[in-house]
């Protein structure tokens, strides 16, 4: 690698990094008021203004940081760190709006699926290093969802790579390939009812990987008493409060990256700083309604899953759903190679 | 050394990743040292929530064959099969060998 | 000297094996320094050689001629002696051989304090270690079947060890007894191909196979009993038995043998038999097997209650996975992403010998100290035994495949070359990573989280002379994470190379193809 690049590219991965850390706990901390605000309104009562995580954020860092006796104190202090890290790291390999993701020749969608993996692997072990045998359930009912979700997660991700590759588009893992080569734009009619059914199924799969009601077992207020994070408190709960918010966000710009890359610039013709900052209100008009769609709605609308009913359904269900996408799209790859449409 | 993998289809660089990550941590936790450090141990503070009168937390707390019970609930049945095979009869192994080399046999003649 | 290092590398281990019971006379610290000495200067041997093949090419070593470069000396017409060729491929299983051996004669000699017949013991390692290093080094057919003997029988001596329990014992004569027939079902193969070709040299036969009855069903043998030595479903139940049985030491060893037998696998498929003979459902077979073992692998783990048998199932998907890299090859041919996903296999060796490695080495570190090995009594560990802990949070996320580790690049390789194959096994791959993390963290809670025991006090680190072999092989793994560019231009791709290049290897020894 020549040096010149390799010196913007580690500019970019420093100044990038911190750029969006900011933005992204900014915006993320904004998107959970608006979530609430309109769970609020759903449930028809007034709900908290809207800046009220960024005052709960505050607030969190004024309480003592409480470390449990039969703690493993470098653990449980380590892990909200790292969650939160990890979380802003993710959106390093995104893309927002029209830009190109910071690090795109670094680092491609399986590395994301693995980033988002990270934030809930350290609420486990800070869960599992509380001592506390409230956390220890909570935390292995997280594992638990983790590894139920992953599985439709995989189906929906690798299809439409594959059915990428097979269109015949070069590095299909690539954030930037995929972000240029819509999968509406290069698929037949059976492959778009395909990418339907996948986008309704990571859109269920998105409340489980946020661990939002119908699946958070493992924060089960009721159950177990706050479950994992019961015995955090102080500046390691707030992070992990802001990890959870830079998350959804995350999440959420992924399934924009891959199923709704348009932007409105391109459509109307507009180039230039102007055309940015369009195609970036645009992007956080999308970021709106993916989080309505996938975390508000169905928060709002249905109670808690056990967590047996909840594997099966990951498992049965919505692995059955996946596969008739993932069967649809294959049968779409042999349509357009004999040519029916 | 320095080289990113490029594996065809998509991209890898470990040491951008790893520069990347040190400025994150780095950063979270400038951001955690703008909370309060420490907490006066004073009480029950940094006791485990429990409920009850629990003399001893190792009894009350979840053991190995405990964790992940709703995973293995549903699979129950998978996992009864699963447990027939593995027998740890010898004469099993041997039936299982024969069994592929037998398959492979008779996938190639026929 | 540099001619006769394929001789010594075989011939040193051999005689610090035979000698060892005569310098145990002496003196039990003698002992140990001499076994040290032998296996420091094995490993050295070791990287010399793969040198000497990074830079000169296939090297070759006929034992008996006048000259050891020379084939056909004294005017025969066919080489009939012994011959040992090294490639790309052999090299680098030289080092992964050569990296458990080290670790694991370095773990044991502090680990073994009390017992009793340890020159046996380490008389049968060193047997051991010819064995593998032999059937890596070879190329001749009745070679391989008698170093895979070799190390079947030492290896089943040594895992069956410790006495003091029975199932030590029951372990140890089951891999006696499936290594042996499957060794037997391996020599029968090679009695057909002597019978049909009158050679035994690899490259002689690799020149001479053509599409018969008879050579399908040699390969047909051959492939059971090497499937059966790695681990493969559903033949994989010695596995777990032997790998959770034996001792750490032993078990580092035995994991070299089981990736020897995957070595054996490549040559065979790639370089003696696949250029000629056309099965055609073989590759879908082999894949469809690598799923198998992939997902009993990594399901059966939840259920183990006992520390090592959860380890060993995990490394039963383990070998899955380079399976499924193998298969992918053998279906797309060595090119395109058939490349990648070989490159991804033989990479996803050197890694899975490495977390292996450390996760069995933190396991006998926890004996050590607690002498317990059921994770129901074991708990709150951390505290205690803080290095111990952090390896094995190391070896957790190597294992399970997050970057930036070794296992996330080879893992990569293989999910984004066996995608363009067929989505399904990418995400059957993905999915076996989460449950292996999964596994793992339970593991991690179950010994080393969790409130501490009050019979499990005065548990702490192992000695400093057990925790230098942690750290080599942590240090490695985070090596190899941040830097696979490196280890995949240096090691792997001479290997993948030399299998593209079958024509190669039987033109270094016919000479002129």
């Amino acid at each position: 690698m020549e040096v010149t690049e390799l010196i913007s590219l580690i500019t970019r991965s420093i100044l990038g990094t911190i750029v969006l850390a900011l933005v992204s706990i900014i915006l993320g901390l904004f998107y959970k008021g608006v979530d609430r605000k309109i769970a609020a309104h759903m449930q028809a009562r007034v709900g908290p203004p809207i800046r009220q995580p960024f005052r709960d954020v505050i607030k969190l860092f004024t309480k003592e940081n409480i470390v449990p006796d039969d703690a493993i104190p470098w653990l449980f202090n380590l892990s909200p760190v790292i969650a939160l890290s990890a979380s802003i790291i993710m959106m390093l390999y995104l893309p927002v709006g029209d830009i190109k993701p910071m690090l795109s020749t670094e680092g491609d969608l399986i590395l994301i699926l693995y980033l988002l993996l990270i934030p809930s692997l350290c609420l486990v072990i800070g869960g599992f290093s509380s001592g506390s045998p409230f956390a220890t359930v909570g935390a292995q009912r997280e594992m638990v969802l983790m590894m139920s979700y992953e599985f439709p997660l995989a189906i929906a991700v690798i299809s439409v790579v594959w059915r990428l590759r097979e269109a015949g588009i070069d590095v299909p893992f690539s954030l930037s390939s995929i972000m240029e080569n819509p999968i509406w734009n290069n698929v037949g009619i059976l492959g778009i009812i395909g990418c339907i059914i996948l986008l309704i199924a990571l859109v269920i799969v998105t409340p489980g990987e946020l661990s939002k009601v119908p699946f958070d077992a493992p924060e089960a207020e009721t159950e177990i008493a706050g479950g994992l994070l019961v015995e955090y408190s102080g500046r390691n709960l707030a992070l992990f409060y802001l990890a959870d918010a830079v998350k959804t966000l995350a999440m959420a710009t992924l399934i924009i990256a891959i199923f709704f890359p348009y932007n409105l610039s391109s459509l109307l013709s507009i180039s230039g700083y102007p055309a940015y900052a369009l195609d970036f209100l645009f992007y956080l008009f999308k970021l709106f309604l993916v989080i309505l769609l996938s975390v508000t709605l169905i928060r709002v609308a249905v109670a808690r899953l056990k967590i047996d009913q909840l594997v099966s359904t990951y498992w049965i269900s919505v692995v059955l759903l996946s596969l008739i996408g993932l069967v649809l799209l294959m049968f779409d790859r042999l349509a357009c190679l004999k040519g029916w449409y | 050394m320095l080289e990113r993998i490029f594996t065809g289809s998509g991209f890898w660089n470990p040491l951008i990743w790893l520069i990347a990550f040190v400025v994150s941590i780095l950063i979270v936790l400038i951001l955690r040292s703008l909370g309060r450090p420490g907490f006066k141990r004073e009480g029950d503070k940094t006791k485990p929530f429990l409920c009850g009168n629990i003399k001893d937390i190792e009894t009350i707390s979840p053991r190995s064959e405990n964790l992940y019970w709703g995973f293995r609930e549903s699979l129950k049945g998978y996992y009864k099969v699963m447990e027939r095979f593995h027998s740890g009869d010898i004469r099993d192994y041997i039936f299982w060998f024969i069994f592929v080399i037998v398959l492979l046999f008779l996938m190639e003649v026929l | 000297m540099i001619q006769h290092l394929p001789a010594l590398i075989i011939a040193l281990p051999l005689l610090t094996a035979f000698l060892m019971p005569l310098i145990g006379r002496i003196s039990p610290t003698f002992r140990k320094l001499f076994a040290f000495i032998m296996i420091f200067l094995v490993a050295i041997i070791g990287i010399l050689l793969v040198h000497e093949v990074h830079s000169k090419g296939i090297i070759l070593y006929t034992f008996g001629a006048p000259q050891p470069g020379e084939t056909t000396p004294s005017s025969l017409k066919i080489p009939v002696r012994i011959i040992f060729e090294i490639d790309g491929l052999g090299a680098f299983m030289v080092i992964v051989s050569i990296i458990l051996a080290f670790t694991a004669m370095f773990y044991a000699l502090p680990y073994f304090k009390e017992e009793r017949g340890l020159d046996r013991f380490y008389a049968l390692l060193f047997l051991l270690l010819a064995g593998i290093l032999g059937m890596e080094l070879t190329g001749d057919m009745f070679n391989f079947f008698v170093f895979l003997e070799i190390a079947s029988i030492s290896a089943s001596a040594l895992i069956a060890f410790c006495i003091d329990r029975s199932e030590t014992l029951e372990a140890g004569i089951k891999y006696l007894a499936i290594s042996s027939i499957g060794a037997l079902f391996f020599l029968l193969s090679v009695g057909l191909l002597y019978g049909e070709y009158d050679a035994l040299n690899m490259a002689m036969l690799a020149k001479s196979i053509s599409n018969t009855f008879i050579d399908k069903m040699a390969l047909i043998l051959i492939l059971g009993a090497l499937l059966m030595k790695a681990g493969i479903a559903p033949m994989h139940m010695w596995l777990p038995d032997a790998y959770a049985e034996a001792s750490p030491p032993v078990t580092l060893c035995v994991i070299a043998a089981t990736q020897a037998s995957m070595y054996g696998l490549l040559r065979m498929i790639f370089t003696i038999f696949h250029p000629s003979i056309d099965i055609a459902f073989l590759p879908a077979l082999i894949i469809a097997l690598s799923l198998i073992t992939i997902g009993i692998g990594a399901t059966m783990t939840l259920i183990q209650n006992r520390l090592t048998r959860a380890i060993a199932f995990a490394g039963v998907a383990e070998m899955g996975y380079i399976l499924l890299g193998v298969g992918t090859a053998m279906y797309a041919g060595i090119k395109g992403y058939g490349e990648v996903a070989l490159e991804g296999a033989i990479f996803h060796v050197l890694n899975d010998a490495i977390d292996m490695g450390l996760l069995f080495l933190v396991a006998g570190s926890v004996y050590l100290a607690t002498r317990e090995l059921d994770m129901n009594n074991l708990g709150g560990l951390a505290r205690r035994m803080r290095f111990t802990a952090i390896t094995f949070l190391i070896a957790l996320l190597a294992s399970s495949g997050m970057p930036p580790m070794n296992g996330f690049a080879s893992k990569l390789l293989i999910y984004e070359s066996t995608y363009a194959l067929n989505p399904i096994l990418s995400i059957i791959a993905i999915l076996a990573s989460i449950l292996m993390l999964a596994i793992f963290v339970r593991i991690f809670y179950s010994v080393f989280l969790g409130p501490e025991l009050p019979n499990l006090r005065d548990a702490r680190d192992p000695p400093v002379l057990m925790l230098i072999p942690m750290l080599i092989l942590s240090i490695l793994i985070i090596f190899l994470g941040i830097f696979p560019s490196y280890a995949i231009d240096k090691l792997v791709d001479p290997a993948v190379r030399s299998l593209i290049d079958a024509k190669g290897y039987v033109s270094a020894v016919i000479g002129g193809g």
